[in-house]
């Protein structure tokens, strides 16, 4: 992640969800409910479960970051938040169990193959490699992304459209030094005139 | 990519140093042990002819524990707090116990199977190092076989056989 990223000023909306503090804080909240479910794992002689479904919901978020990035041209939001949200989806049927007094089913393969995962192959090992393989894609794809110029940043459903803009930018700022903010008293920079015109007017036939 | 390469360190070190590798007591297919999914139905092996102590099957539930030696009645006496009281409770060792022992809790129904036909009949699976299973079976008030699994460490692991027996009714 390059400096202009991460810098609130740098003024494309697209980079926003890889900001350094917003990434920060994810990873803190990644970190502390993973650190939970683990201790919650181990205190009952199942941290293998907690590992196979953590790698399963990494390689399912890393997927999803993926596609998006793809089709869309820019990163999705809560980078980091997809990771847990998919491991608490792969995970379900185990709270089910434990608060829920449920026992496993093989419908509770829609959560992320809940049950199918533990018959692969190798186990965690092979999970293991699963899961870096496509979250090292992701991170590679990504890489290159941002890497690359504002023209080639655009996905397959987006292709040809300009990104969304913030107000205190103009498209020629995108990956230029940051600009100095309005609050350091720096003049407000022209709203671009092709923003202006394409903003269609209250009532208009 | 200097996140990911920490983070694929972490991971790699959590998943092979810290959870370890499977001991010897363990299934050779780690999804198998504990799965908590119970067998169907249709597809239970009934055991009927079994003889266990008490003449149990076809009257109550049954978890048959399978273990290498009788283990110390302290974890027994936790263990038995957390299976249900309807449940019947058959502990099958392998080596002939000359006495049952005074300390071991009224709940116990002692068996021995040096030959490993109480195992082999409800379908336990074989461990690692191939000698006699640890771990438990559950056989449901028809004398069907629901569930079983290898567990080295089942004395602490109650509340799991409370979960299975209860999703027996």
């Amino acid at each position: 992640m390059s400096a202009a990223a991460a810098s609130p000023s740098s003024g494309q909306v697209a980079l926003r969800p890889l900001g350094r503090r917003t990434l920060a804080v994810q990873l803190a909240v990644l970190v502390a409910v993973e650190a939970v479910l683990f201790a919650s794992y181990e205190h009952r002689e199942a941290g293998f479960h907690w590992s196979t479904h953590f790698l399963v919901g990494l390689t399912a978020a890393a997927l999803v970051l993926l596609v998006w990035l793809a089709l869309t041209g820019a990163p999705a939001r809560g980078q980091l938040m997809w990771v847990l949200g998919l491991h608490l989806l792969a995970l379900f049927p185990d709270l089910l169990f434990t608060p829920g007094h449920q026992p496993h089913d093989e419908w509770m393969d829609i959560f992320l193959g809940h049950i199918s995962v533990h018959y692969i192959p190798g186990g965690d090992g092979t999970w293991l490699l699963v899961a870096l393989a496509a979250s090292g894609a992701y991170c590679g794809v990504l890489s290159r992304w941002l890497a690359a110029g504002p023209q080639s940043r655009r996905g397959v459903l987006f292709r040809g459209r300009k990104r969304t803009i913030r107000r205190d930018c103009t498209p020629t700022s995108f990956g230029a030094p940051a600009e100095p903010s309005r609050s350091a008293g720096a003049r407000r920079p022209e709203w671009p005139a092709r923003a202006r015109v394409a903003a269609p007017r209250a009532g208009a036939a | 990519m200097v996140f990911w390469v920490l983070s694929a360190t972490v991971l790699a070190v959590l998943v092979f140093d810290v959870l370890g590798v499977p001991g010897p007591l363990d299934d050779p297919n780690e999804g198998d042990q504990r799965a908590a999914l119970l067998i169907d139905i249709d597809e239970a092996r009934r055991v009927e002819e079994l003889g266990l102590p008490g003449s149990l099957l076809g009257r109550r539930a049954v978890v048959v524990i399978f273990d290498r030696r009788v283990p110390r009645p302290q974890q027994l006496r936790e263990f038995t707090d957390e299976v249900p009281a309807g449940v019947a409770v058959v502990l099958v060792v392998p080596q002939p116990v000359e006495k049952r022992p005074a300390d071991l809790p009224a709940r116990f129904r002692l068996l021995t199977s040096s030959d490993g036909r109480v195992a082999q009949a409800v379908g336990m699976p074989e461990p690692r190092d191939g000698d006699p299973p640890v771990g438990y079976a559950l056989i449901d008030e028809q004398a069907r076989v629901r569930y079983a699994t290898l567990d080295p460490h089942y004395a602490e692991h109650g509340f799991e056989i409370d979960i299975i027996a209860g999703a027996l009714k």
